[in-house]
């Protein structure tokens, strides 16, 4: 376990496909989170962000209304979250997302499907160099 | 210096920053790259025009490497940073010395390592097609299907859910091919269902999707343009995987391993359509079937043609297959069919096939806040259950109220209370009843795909205008009305309407119309399938009704009597044959299946000018308005909406018929009289009709009067199964326990008619 993250944080998943966001939260609880809210789009992910203290976020690219990108760069224009840690997931064959949403500052991105490990090993990393 | 020198001074300080990010650079530093990027990006603006060859090399290929580490897709990852740096310091040099060191061994070195990570390939195909890699389900997901079915269950699902809306979208996207937002909003499910397919370990359905949407994806960027082969094809698609994800449910339930698909056929055409790229002028409204694997139309032609010579009598309605090719796509508006909706809907763009919010709203926390709708996801069991224990309340609760010792009491403080009681339980049967409804919309929208294989399908133009779509019924009543829709809206694309050629001669244009409304009137939900094709033909259904002897020659009808004959078991058998309505499933089934839902249906139709069906549903089946009644010493309840009028007969109105039994004369009509008790032998006097009641019910057209002692009273009654054993009585639809306690049951007066006649 990573000493640098703290795995009471509250993490907010987003995604708009309601058995992904149940992968996503049970791949999580398994690494150790359990205190973990969810958003079925970026609207209501940005309204989570206004109301409660999240530490991280995991958040598809592949939405409709507001995309990942889109939200991410919502997240990144408010002062209130520029540093907050978001993580990308996103589907093998879309490299141009991944490229773009790096440019615009997510700090990792994870391809699907992924295990406990990947997915651990990526949150790591972001607070490892957070940390660093 | 020279007026260049502000310029260069930005370009000299930028590359120091880019270097500067480079430097501090680690290894897996995403955001650190993103930096780089961006950086890059900036001085790659500001760059002078007359840059070297050199200069444009390094630059592409320092961004190349930005992705690739990005991608993780270049090793070992030192080495590429290491280049990066290399390759900055060579930019910096030029851009304080103004030449570019071409010669010197910081490029030999920086040229060389290039080339051992792959570089230099890469830089002369830039976009390096993808390897046809198949997706590899992940191996260390294996064993997780079976582990968690429930997840498995709101897969499928949601994955069905999220294929409805493909089909209406494509819709829209076969309007406009070029509609960015409407082609993703198709892409989107395949995508998400690829996506949690490999976490799932279904590796076909995987494999499925991603061709579907290895397809759309290139219409995506533009690189395929959207034909009717291609959304052929994603609707073949969409079937594969509806296939797949029965089977899915299948295995879970039976706890058998998945079947496998063969998905050659699918894979072959994507690669094909992949290839053409399609040109443009690609006719809209295609042939009927797709060119080398299925049957030429010739073929068809005739085919249909042999079928139809076997025939003796022609059906009221004939396929009509033309051997016209599709209209050339500068004729006539090209769309297979429009979906028009008639809802009010606030700004919203044509929002392409939103999938069902309500089903997908989240159980977080975020869904129930400000602006979203709050909604659970309930077992339909539970609601199922509360509305029946509701029924239960409703009923005790007035057992309660009319238990004569306590009617005995007089106290107000008591009757306020008990009036309170009873208003608190029939809001709550209210609410728990509207817990189950739900719009329409999505199994109208399911005929928009049906319509569109119709049309093409027997070679007519036909616009479908949905309207009512928020229209609310009895989620249990969704499922059993639908393979009567389906039934109602083939025929009226294939029986119902003409061919374009046809309607032209007519003088009508050319595209047929085909209308389904959904309103609530009267406390029913009403469901109209109109079309404004060739009418019923009354003279040949008359013909056929009296060929088959349900009609006595001589008899007079009616329009509204003969075209109610088609309802008839018996009137359509195996003659209506075109591969798309199929063999003998007749109108009767139609018929049959509203009435089980306490429904009617009627027609009304004008030669030449259309066919309108119009389905009559109660809101929900677990409750209808009744009429209780005695007759002897059971009580039966009367469906409410079913009885016209009743009197009390004068004597000089009631007669006997020979061969015909008992009739009475209401106004100068004549209507054959039924006593209940005959007919379910239960014994009892007969009562003279001018010292009972004569109700006058109607079904199908048809009237009689139905004798009774007295009527009880108006109540609306919840309706409880008779059980498996006595389900098949005729004349019964059910049984219901009234205010005091007792059974009472339901008449079906269809069933009733039909005991009165055998």
């Amino acid at each position: 376990m990573d000493k640098n993250i703290n795995f009471r944080m509250k993490v907010l998943v987003v995604d708009d496909f309601a058995t992904m966001r149940k992968i996503v939260r049970n791949i999580l609880k398994q690494i150790g989170f359990d205190n973990l809210v969810e958003a079925e789009d970026g609207q209501a992910a940005l309204q989570v962000l206004k109301n409660e203290n999240i530490g991280l976020v995991v958040t598809d690219w592949n939405m409709p209304n507001m995309t990942g990108l889109e939200l991410l760069e919502k997240i990144r224009t408010d002062p209130q979250t520029a540093k907050l840690p978001v993580l990308m997931v996103t589907a093998e064959g879309l490299k141009e997302n991944v490229v773009a949403a790096v440019k615009a500052g997510v700090n990792n991105y994870v391809v699907k499907p992924f295990t406990a490990e990947i997915l651990q090993e990526k949150i790591e990393q972001i607070f490892k160099k957070l940390a660093g | 210096m020279t007026d260049q020198a502000p310029k260069s001074q930005e370009l000299r300080e930028g590359l120091e920053g880019l270097a500067l990010k480079v430097v501090m650079l680690e290894e897996g530093d995403l955001p650190g790259l993103g930096a780089f990027l961006t950086h890059l990006e900036k001085i790659q603006a500001i760059l002078p025009a007359d840059h070297g060859p050199e200069v444009a090399l390094l630059f592409q290929q320092l961004e190349d490497v930005g992705n690739k580490l990005i991608l993780q897709e270049i090793a070992p990852v030192a080495r590429a940073q290491e280049l990066l740096s290399q390759g900055v310091s060579l930019l910096l040099t030029w851009a304080r010395e103004s030449t570019f060191p071409g010669e010197s061994e910081p490029w030999k070195v920086y040229h060389r390592g290039a080339q051992e990570l792959g570089l230099m390939k890469a830089a002369a195909a830039p976009a390096q097609a993808e390897p046809e890699a198949e997706p590899e389900p992940a191996a260390a997901m294996e064993s997780q299907i079976w582990e968690d079915p429930e997840l498995v269950a709101n897969f499928i699902a949601e994955a069905r859910e999220h294929l409805e809306g493909i089909e209406s979208g494509l819709v829209r996207v076969e309007q406009a091919p070029t509609d960015l937002q409407a082609i993703n909003a198709v892409f989107r499910p395949f995508h998400t269902v690829k996506g949690v397919a490999g976490f799932l370990n279904l590796p076909q359905i995987q494999e499925l999707s991603h061709e579907v949407e290895s397809l759309l994806d290139e219409a995506r960027s533009g690189r395929l343009q959207i034909t009717a082969p291609v959304i052929d094809l994603i609707l073949a698609g969409v079937d594969r995987l509806k296939d797949m994800l029965d089977d899915l449910q299948e295995a879970l339930s039976d706890h058998r391993s998945l079947q496998r698909f063969d998905l050659q056929d699918i894979k072959e055409m994507v690669k094909k359509l992949q290839q053409q790229g399609v040109p443009a002028e690609a006719p809209k409204l295609a042939e009927i079937l797709e060119p080398q694997e299925e049957i030429a139309a010739p073929d068809m032609d005739q085919a249909l043609k042999e079928l139809q010579a076997q025939e003796k009598t022609p059906p009221p309605a004939e396929i009509q297959v033309e051997a016209k090719k599709a209209p050339p796509p500068n004729a006539a508006p090209p769309p297979v069919e429009q979906v028009k909706e008639s809802k009010r809907a606030p700004v919203a763009p044509p929002a392409p096939a939103a999938p069902a919010a309500p089903a997908a709203a989240a159980e977080g926390k975020a869904a129930s806040d400000a602006q979203l709708p709050a909604t659970v996801k309930v077992d339909i069991s539970k609601v199922d259950n509360l509305v029946n224990l509701m029924g239960e309340l409703v009923i005790a609760q007035s057992q309660v109220r009319q238990n004569p010792n306590l009617l005995t009491i007089s106290d107000p403080k008591l009757e306020r209370d008990l009036a309170q009681v009873s208003r608190i339980t029939s809001e709550l049967q209210m609410i728990s009843m509207s817990m189950r409804m739900v719009p329409i919309g999505q199994t109208l929208r399911k005929m928009v795909r049906l319509v569109r294989d119709l049309s093409r399908k027997s070679k007519k133009t036909v616009e479908l205008h949905l309207e009512g779509e928020d229209t609310e019924i009895d989620r249990n009543m969704v499922e059993a009305i639908y393979d009567p829709l389906v039934h109602l809206v083939r025929n009226a694309v294939d029986h119902g309407l003409e061919t374009p050629k046809e309607r032209q001669a007519q003088g009508k244009p050319p595209e047929g119309h085909v209308w389904l409304r959904a309103y609530h009137k009267g406390g029913n939900v009403v469901i109209d399938i109109e079309e404004d094709g060739r009418g019923l033909d009354r003279d040949r259904i008359l013909a056929k009704a009296q060929e088959r002897g349900l009609v006595q020659p001589g008899e007079q009808l009616n329009p509204t009597q003969i075209d109610h004959l088609i309802f008839e078991p018996g009137f359509s058998t195996a003659e209506t044959i075109t591969d798309i309505s199929g063999r003998g499933v007749g109108m009767d089934v139609v018929r049959l299946t509203i009435e089980r839902l306490q429904g009617k249906i009627e027609i009304n139709s004008r030669p030449q000018q259309g066919t309108r069906f119009t389905l009559r549903m109660p809101l929900t089946m677990a409750i209808i308005d009744g009429l209780v009644v005695k007759v002897g010493k059971e009580r039966y309840i009367l469906p409410a909406v079913a009885v016209r009028e009743t009197l009390r007969p004068a004597a000089s109105d009631y007669f006997t018929v020979q061969g015909q039994g008992e009739i009475i004369k209401v106004r100068s009509q004549l209507i054959p009289l039924l006593r209940l008790h005959r007919l379910f032998r239960t014994g009892n006097g007969d009562i003279p009709p001018t010292e009972a009641l004569v109700m006058v019910v109607e079904h199908e057209g048809k009237q009689r009067g139905l004798l009774v002692d007295d009527i009880l009273g108006k109540q609306e009654v919840v309706i409880k199964s008779l059980g498996e054993s006595f389900q098949k009585i005729k004349g019964l639809a059910g049984g219901t326990i009234l205010g005091d306690g007792r059974v009472g049951l339901i008449l079906d007066l269809g069933g009733i008619f039909a005991l009165a006649q055998g």
